[in-house]
């Protein structure tokens, strides 16, 4: 579904430059559940942003189902990453002066299934992630695994072909951070949607289907 | 670790990347000083001028002014024994001036005279006889006349102003070429009128005077008050109740009281001001406080007693203060003698840099703005380090009772430090105002968020206004205040100015009044000739007009109409027009009727002085006492209010028809476009209605200048005020910004979001802007016209324009960011 072929990224500052990704060549198919794993540094996120359209490559193509990404094209991008793409990051990333319900309708695009049914697609994915009671509440009152889960419903609202998760339960304890990545991969599974993960806890990584390591800029894929 | 090491090895760190913040602290409190000070020291520096110069200004030690010539008076002054050194009378004409050159826009106003009156008593122009005793008196040389030559004039610097004139320019006075010798910085001598208005003092004849001006010098000046008291009791029947009297120590007294009222209108600029420099010095602090959030946190994390972290910042702010609040008491001599030039005093001397009055001033303010930057500081003590390090939101805790009560500490005592209490007073209005006015900022934010979401657009827009509906109105209240001081300052004169002159042209059906003597048949003829349409009045001055009921004792001008010099007639309020008058009936204007409470019907005793000039010797006091009816009240827009009119042919006042006083003169009222076409009329004089208008105005001209300078001044603190929220407020929404785009939200929803919220500005501060500006401009025009103000849809353009403006600049900004950077995802890992 997606390939990327020989991709490098370097990051440049003032006084040097550094060479996060060198010619990586990587590929998600349906229904995947990926994790990257790697040290501080190594670009596990860098890739991840790639991957989701958030960053252009230096070198390198990208395709989603046999089309050519042109990172020039801002109307083209928008587009894939609506098709696509599905984002859940470390930090929630709420609007704050929306309540729960209308950050997850946010992104929501009312012309698929029209606005009624879009809004109970929404409270439904409200209730699949267990917050069902909260619909309405003001999203800074919010526990962060609360928060987390409403990041969750909010990615999954346009039924995205593959969820990209940086460190969705970094910032959460062991338990909650074990109730989230279950409640995920329910719902991706019941959506179809493939995961692609980058994350630090090793328990988290062992559960990928496809389990990635990422080391001096090269992508080591072990299993 | 004590704040001293923190604040050597952290906060000197941090000035370089602080400097834009510190650098708007020290321009804000700058200014507020600045014009805090310089306010009370032009207070003080006319105060003591007019000190100094009282009885300078005051034209003698006792000046008394008349609507007509009171020889009861003069016989009073004449008598033996009353204490009088000396004295002079002065006349004062309605008159226009205008620069030489052709085409020059005349200007109304005041011409004194002090020549004429000389030649009163027939005994030589330097010396006034004594008839009683036969002893010779010298007269009082009022200021100015000394030396003044028949072709040279004297005008008051606010006329200087009006007509760009300076000494030495040639001008024509009543179409007579002058030389200007000297331009008066305080009225010396003037006339009420001309107090008000600017004059003129010229060598001249003076032939239609509306008033007398008696200029007493006493043996024993400081007397004054009781000679004066003297005078009125014994002369209780002979005096009319629309005469002035004043001495040097209530010129002092009337000057106080002016300023007073003066202090209360630019105490209101100034007062606006100080709380937008406040506001943009505070919301610095908050900003600088917000930037260092984490960096107080982290250190808190690592040991460092909150108390040291907000000395060390209290003290790096107190730099800027210090140098705002020094800097400010330097620039308010600046800005005191910039205000004394726009006042026309330039000449008077301002006060030393280092007086008494700019220390104190200087260490006030930093009292002041230390005690704000301590309870701004509070906030460092009240944040928990581990909400900021994990990004818990926590509740604010802006001490916004501590700053409201230390707000009005600061008014009251800052009132004690002007020296009056209206300071106060005017202060808390104004506060009341802003409350009012932000209120209604929340109130209209809130209720356009309350309308019914129609998209995602508006969704979300209208939740993060709501959301910050309190920052966002004061956003919008700096925008109402930075249109509506610069209406005040650039529009209100002109605006007023045509709103009067429109409302004019509705009720008077003349534009021009011509003034010919009763004498002069040869210019009388040529006016006539050369004018299809005009209404002819034939004028005597000095009636005392009594009226029992209420003991109604004053001066009026008769009018007598032919009806067929009758083409222009006035407007009627009530009653019969003056072509329908009965034997013995009178119209009267209607602020005639209002000020002394007359009403139709109403039956009045008009007395006239038969005049010594025609009948000779021992006929000075025959006076003819006429009964007449009010039969009707017309409309006169204050011009020439005391003006009652009769018809010539139905009222006993024809009788006196007989007798040419050499006063009374015929008034043309005319409707042109120009006078300036007729021609061979030297001697008659014309005045336009809205020269009057102009010079109506002009009372307001010293307010509206230091409105406009303090006006610039609150523009610019409002403006780096709402550049400071709006700083706050871009750098959250440019995250989120990019977090819209990140979870699939296209360009173009940011871009539509942007447009939508700006609209609501525009259209919340338009509002405001427009209604406050009306709201002001119609509680002037009743005060000054007694009309209700117009709503001007150029007014509303022009605040629309203006604010479009304003908002475009942070529009612009926006847009940029959307366009340029909210696709810039790798904020959300750097953040992360």
């Amino acid at each position: 579904m997606i390939k990327l072929h020989n991709i490098s990224k370097t990051f440049k500052t003032a006084s040097s430059s550094q060479q996060i990704l060198k010619n990586v060549d990587f590929s998600v198919m349906p229904e995947d559940f990926i994790t990257i794993a790697g040290p501080s540094g190594c670009g596990k996120s860098t890739l991840l942003s790639i991957i989701s359209l958030l960053l252009p490559p230096d070198d390198g193509k990208i395709t989603y189902n046999g089309v050519n990404v042109d990172f020039s094209s801002q109307a083209q991008l928008e587009q894939m990453r609506v098709k696509y793409t599905g984002l859940i990051f470390q930090n929630p990333n709420l609007i704050s002066s929306l309540n729960v319900l209308e950050n997850v309708l946010l992104p929501a695009n009312y012309k698929k299934l029209g606005k009624k049914a879009t809004i109970e697609k929404a409270k439904k994915l409200l209730s699949d992630v267990g917050l069902s009671e909260k619909t309405n509440a003001d999203v800074s009152k919010l526990s962060g695994g609360e928060m987390q889960r409403v990041s969750i419903a909010r990615a999954l609202i346009n039924e995205p072909k593959v969820l990209f998760c940086d460190e969705p339960t970094g910032a959460l304890d062991q338990e909650t951070s074990q109730q989230i990545l279950k409640l995920l991969l329910e719902i991706a599974r019941k959506n179809k949607s493939a995961i692609v993960m980058v994350t630090h806890d090793n328990d988290i990584w062992e559960k990928g289907r496809r389990k990635v390591r990422l080391q001096g800029g090269k992508l080591i894929e072990l299993g | 670790m004590n704040w001293v090491k923190v604040f050597r090895e952290y906060n000197l760190k941090q000035l370089k990347s602080s400097l834009l913040l510190h650098i708007c602290v020290v321009i804000s409190v700058l200014l507020a000083v600045a014009t805090a000070i310089s306010i009370p020291r032009v207070t003080n520096s006319i105060e003591s001028s007019y000190q100094k110069k009282a009885v300078k200004i005051n034209g003698a030690d006792v000046t008394i002014q008349t609507s007509g010539e009171n020889f009861k008076l003069c016989e009073y002054l004449n008598s033996k024994g009353k204490g009088i050194k000396s004295y002079t009378v002065g006349k004062a004409q309605n008159g226009s001036i205008k620069r030489s050159q052709k085409g020059s826009k005349a200007f109304y106003t005041d011409v004194i005279s002090v020549a004429d009156s000389r030649t009163n008593t027939g005994e030589g122009a330097d010396e006034r006889v004594n008839e009683s005793t036969d002893e010779k008196k010298n007269i009082v040389t009022v200021s100015g006349f000394d030396n003044l030559k028949e072709n040279e004039i004297i005008i008051s610097s606010y006329l200087a102003e009006k007509l760009n004139l300076s000494k030495n320019d040639t001008i024509k006075l009543l179409d007579k070429k002058k030389k200007i010798v000297d331009i008066e910085d305080l009225p010396y001598g003037a006339s009420s009128q001309g107090k008000q208005l600017g004059y003129v003092k010229a060598n001249i004849e003076l032939t239609n005077p509306y008033a007398y001006i008696y200029y007493i010098n006493l043996d024993n000046p400081d007397k004054a008050d009781k000679f004066l008291s003297k005078l009125k009791s014994e002369l209780k029947n002979d005096m009319s109740q629309d005469t002035t009297y004043s001495t040097a120590k209530s010129v002092v007294k009337e000057n106080n009281k002016k300023q007073e009222n003066s202090l209360v209108i630019v105490s209101l600029a100034n007062t606006t001001c100080f709380i937008f420099t406040l506001f943009t010095t505070l919301s610095c602090g908050y900003m600088l406080l917000s930037k260092r959030k984490k960096d107080h946190a982290i250190m808190q994390l690592n040991g460092i007693r909150k108390k040291i972290i907000r000395n060390a910042l209290f003290f790096e702010l107190l730099f800027p203060i210090l140098i705002g609040c020094v800097l400010g008491g330097i620039f308010s001599t600046t800005l005191e003698k910039l205000l004394l030039a726009i006042n026309g005093l330039g000449s008077i001397k301002s006060q030393s840099i280092f007086s008494p009055l700019t220390f104190m001033g200087v260490v006030f303010f930093f009292a002041v703005y230390v005690v704000y930057v301590r309870i701004l500081t509070l906030s460092i003590i009240k944040s928990n380090p581990y909400y900021v390090i994990k990004e818990i939101p926590e509740q604010r805790t802006i001490p916004l009772v501590r700053y409201v009560v230390f707000t009005l500490i600061t008014f009251f005592v800052y009132a004690i430090y002007v020296g009056t209490d209206s300071v106060f007073v005017s202060s808390i209005i104004l506060i009341f105002v802003l409350l009012v006015c932000l209120l209604v900022c929340f109130a209209l934010v809130k209720l356009i968020c309350a309308f019914k979401n129609i998209s995602k657009t508006t969704l979300y827009v209208f939740k993060k206004l709501s959301k910050r509906a309190v920052a966002y109105a004061l956003v919008m209240l700096a925008f109402v205040f930075m249109n509506v001081f610069m209406m005040l300052g650039y529009n209100l004169p002109k605006e007023l100015s045509n709103s009067y002159n429109s409302q004019l042209k509705k009720d008077l059906p003349f534009n021009y009044i011509a003034m010919v003597k009763m004498s002069d048949k040869d210019d009388q003829t040529s006016l006539e000739e050369q004018i299809e349409h005009f209404s002819k009045i034939r004028i005597r001055n000095g009636i005392m007009c009594k009226f029992e009921k209420n003991k109604l004792k004053t001066d009026v001008t008769v009018g007598a109409v032919k009806n067929a010099d009758y083409y222009y007639k006035y407007s009627l309020k009530k009653g019969q027009q003056i072509d329908k008058l009965k034997k013995n009936e009178i119209v009267i204007s209607d602020v005639f009727a209002e000020k002394n409470k007359l009403k139709l019907n109403d039956t009045l005793d008009l007395t006239l002085s038969l005049g010594e000039n025609v009948q000779g010797n021992g006929s000075k006091n025959r006076q003819a006492i006429i009964k007449v009816k009010v039969a009707g009240i017309y409309v006169c827009q204050n011009i020439n209010p005391n003006l009652i009119l009769c018809n010539e042919k139905n009222t006993n006042l024809n009788v006196e028809n007989q007798i040419i006083a050499a006063s009374d003169y015929y008034q043309y009222l005319l409707k042109r476009k120009s006078v300036s076409s007729i021609k061979n009329v030297e001697n008659t004089l014309f005045i336009g209605v809205n020269n009057i208008v102009d010079a109506m105005l002009g009372l307001l001209d010293g307010y509206v200048n230091m409105l406009k300078i303090l006006g610039l001044i609150c523009i610019f603190v409002a403006l780096i005020f709402s550049i400071n929220v709006f700083m706050i407020f871009t750098k959250n929404d440019e995250k989120e910004q990019i977090i819209v785009r990140a979870i699939g939200m296209k360009k173009k929803f940011l871009q539509q979001a942007c447009i939508l919220e700006t609209i609501v500005y525009v259209v919340i501060t338009f509002l405001l802007s427009f209604g406050l500006y009306t709201s002001i401009e119609g509680l002037l025009s009743v005060a000054l016209f007694k009309q209700a103000g117009k709503v001007s849809i150029v007014n509303a353009l022009i605040i629309l324009c203006s604010t479009l403006c304003i908002t475009f600049s942070t529009f612009a900004i926006k847009m940029r960011f959307i366009n340029r950077h909210s696709n810039d995802f790798m904020r959300l890992k750097e953040d992360a």
